[in-house]
């Protein structure tokens, strides 16, 4: 799930957002047509401005921006305590819950409204949102969307042999910051990732970045690695990726070092041991400081200071040896595969308790 | 449209409930179970239902059987006496279903299954070898036809050390899997994290597998398709483990065997070693004389370790080029310009950055 930190960029930076919001009304969704767009599998969703839901396709390699008209603003927080959610879902569909996958989940942050975006076995995606205990079906035929295909990285003269097989880009995370829908992905074939940064609304020119970024968090040896879910952190008033991989380090990555092609070097400001792989990351304020949450396949929701990662002083090429580096404090929440942020310091959550039961719960963190 | 009329719920009192139908009676559950329910198939799907009734009917609802609470998420449409109930993705093959009105049955349906179809099979795994690195970084498993798209295919993956007879835990579990678009064509990685030197995953848990041993990887049989069958039987492949690789793919190290002038004959290229099964067809690229591209089809063999190009066209005589794709790994996940596992300290391994590398070869 893909999340949106709009929360962490500092007053002043929100202050000019909202006011260059407001003397351009209605440009996010200039270049949006009316039509099907034909999606073919819903791998990841995150919420924009504007009600503006993105979702990211990996079979067609495309980010599309869906204008969901959910604009209806809603400061009220529900509790929420629904168990079997993936019955409830796969019923709704007319089956049963081991012919389901539940892909993704965001909040629309102006109605407080979850979209879940489900597969079936044919790979059939359906996008859903739930609308206090019912859930809806969310069409997508004609709608107001806008689209941008995303690159391949092998070049484009290659295409066309026989014998050639599909490659595709798994889009492993995505979200929308600061006028910019991020996604990072991994590929099929070679051993990579890529992370584009794509400025919305969509133009007709592609103008993104992309890179393959090289982890070097133990001093003799490098490496790259594929990203499993980032966000992002504002540190004097620059923008920094935080990236964290697949084997658990949390990196930093300075946002305007990312350039087309270019290979750049992280700092490593945690490392939370082997076995692991982080799930979803999501940030909230309490009490005027920041903090993100990160879930996990084999730890606890893992609650980090976002000023004990901008302070980090560890370097790069420092050895980790254990789980360390920035402080954590594991949350009793395991088994959270979705997260979301519905309301201020309530997050909504999606988790497979002891029993195997699936669970769509609200708590205060 | 294939029609498929089911009775087989249908109690058989229709004529008996007419009279109750024609005054509007709806509280009685016998009187809802007379209305007879079409299921519309388009492709062997379910696509919908339609049923008849001169009464008429309001907040209908499809459950499936045995569940009150969740309807059915569809479309209703009705045209004088018919309606319509269409689900937003197809009713599931072999499933039960009740239409209720206002909580109250009016009929059930079920739908029938998808009868003897062609069983999927594994049609590879990748690397083909049966002699692999204790380096290696990835495994490919490909399909006749497409697979389930639910749930994790490790579930359905055993790899057992034949030395110790341990089942050992050697893939990464990714999430979302690493499929091509058919869903025919997966992509499995032995965790990186382990295979990296130095990486706590390496320090604690050690190489996903190790020289020396016999390895066994087991293909579950109940891995279901698309259309939710088992595949046609168990597969399993064993495997030796010799030492790491820690040598880039070089293209001058490759022994090209040219074909003679005016002829299609294939051109063969020798690897130095197993490569890439998919890489190695998707980024090697011949050019003409002229530099235009040339299309034909590529074949590997011997696992991996030769590919020979049939041009669509002849040969004809000159200088041609054989242009790689820095991308382009070997089994350890080594590309063209750099080691899976690079040490600064050995300079000697630093790569390259070039996008793509030539080799020039003559057609007499």
């Amino acid at each position: 799930m893909k999340k949106i930190f709009l929360g962490i960029i500092i007053c002043a930076v929100a202050g000019l957002t909202i006011a260059a919001k407001d003397s351009k009304k209605n440009s996010f969704t200039e270049n949006f047509i009316i039509g099907t767009p034909e999606i073919k599998s819903v791998n990841a969703l995150s919420f924009g401005p504007e009600g503006i839901l993105f979702i990211g396709d990996s079979k067609n390699a495309t980010i599309y921006a869906l204008d969901t008209k959910d604009v209806e603003n809603s400061e009220k927080t529900e509790k929420i305590d629904i168990g079997s959610f993936d019955k409830k879902i796969a019923s709704s569909l007319g089956t049963t819950a081991d012919n389901i996958k539940i892909t993704d989940m965001a909040v629309n942050p102006i109605s407080k409204i979850a979209y879940f975006s489900v597969s079936i076995m044919d790979g059939t995606s359906i996008l859903l949102k739930l609308n206090g205990d019912i859930l809806e079906h969310v069409s997508l035929d004609n709608v107001s969307y806008s689209k941008i295909a995303l690159k391949d990285a092998i070049e484009a003269d290659a295409k066309d042999r026989r014998g050639r097989s599909q490659r595709v880009w798994a889009i492993s995370d995505m979200q929308y910051h600061n006028g910019k829908i991020m996604v990072s992905g991994l590929s099929n074939k070679e051993f990579s990732s890529t992370f584009r940064s794509i400025p919305f609304p969509f133009k007709g020119s592609q103008d993104y970045a992309s890179l393959e970024v090289y982890h070097a968090a133990h001093g003799r040896y490098e490496t790259y690695a594929p990203i499993k879910t980032f966000g992002v952190v504002a540190k004097d008033g620059k923008d920094y990726l935080m990236a964290s991989y697949t084997c658990t380090p949390l990196v930093l990555f300075p946002m305007d070092e990312l350039k087309d092609g270019k290979h750049i070097k992280g700092r490593t400001v945690a490392e939370f041991g082997w076995g692991n792989s982080p799930l979803d990351i999501v940030s909230y304020q309490k009490e005027g400081k920041t903090y993100f949450l990160m879930s996990n396949s084999n730890r606890p929701v893992m609650r980090i200071n976002y000023d004990d990662i901008v302070s980090s002083k560890d370097d790069i090429t420092e050895k980790v040896e254990t789980t360390e580096g920035v402080e954590y404090f594991s949350l009793p929440m395991v088994n959270v595969l979705q997260m979301d942020i519905l309301n201020g310091n309530t997050i909504l959550y999606m988790q497979r308790t002891s029993n195997g039961e699936l669970v769509l719960r609200t708590r205060g963190v | 449209m294939l029609k498929y009329r089911l009775q087989i719920f249908n109690i058989g009192i229709k004529t008996f409930l007419i009279p109750f139908l024609l005054l509007g009676v709806y509280k009685c559950k016998n009187v809802q179970e007379t209305i007879d329910i079409d299921v519309n198939y388009e492709d062997e799907k379910a696509v919908s239902i339609t049923f008849e009734s001169t009464i008429e009917l309001e907040n209908l609802k499809v459950f499936t059987y045995g569940n009150n609470d969740t309807p059915v998420l569809a479309n209703f449409l009705s045209k004088g006496h018919m309606y319509t109930y269409k689900p937003i993705v197809p009713f599931s093959a072999g499933q039960h279903y009740v239409l209720k009105q206002n909580g109250m049955v009016l009929g059930r349906f079920a739908i029938k299954g998808l009868g003897n179809r062609k069983k999927t099979e594994l049609l590879s795994i990748y690397p083909s070898k049966d002699t692999l690195p204790e380096n290696l970084l990835k495994m490919y498993f490909v399909f006749s036809q497409p697979m389930q798209e639910v749930k994790s295919s490790l579930e359905y993956i055993t790899i057992k050390n034949l030395e110790t007879g341990k089942e050992e835990s050697i893939f990464l579990n990714l999430e979302p899997e690493l499929w091509n678009m058919e869903h025919t064509e997966l992509t499995l990685w032995l965790d990186p994290g382990r295979i990296k030197t130095d990486l706590i995953p390496n320090k604690e848990k050690g190489l996903p597998i190790v020289q020396g041993s016999f390895y066994e990887i087991i293909i579950e049989s109940d891995w279901k398709d698309s259309n939710g069958n088992d595949l046609k039987q168990q597969y399993a492949k064993e495997f030796f483990v010799t030492g790491r690789d820690v040598l880039r793919p070089v293209l001058k190290n490759w022994k090209i065997h040219t074909p003679k002038r005016n002829t299609k004959n294939p051109l063969r290229i020798q690897f130095n070693e197993p490569l890439d099964a998919f890489l190695a067809k998707e980024t090697i690229r011949f050019r003409n004389p002229e530099h235009e591209i040339l299309n034909g089809d590529y074949v590997l063999l011997n696992g991996e370790e030769v590919l020979e190009f049939y041009p669509n066209t002849n040969w004809k005589e000159g200088k041609y080029e054989i242009r790689v794709d820095s991308k382009l790994e070997d089994l350890a996940g080594n590309n063209m310009n750099n080691l899976f596992d690079v040490d600064l300290e050995e300079k000697s391994v630093h790569g390259s950055s070039k996008p793509t590398h030539t080799l020039v070869f003559k057609i007499q």
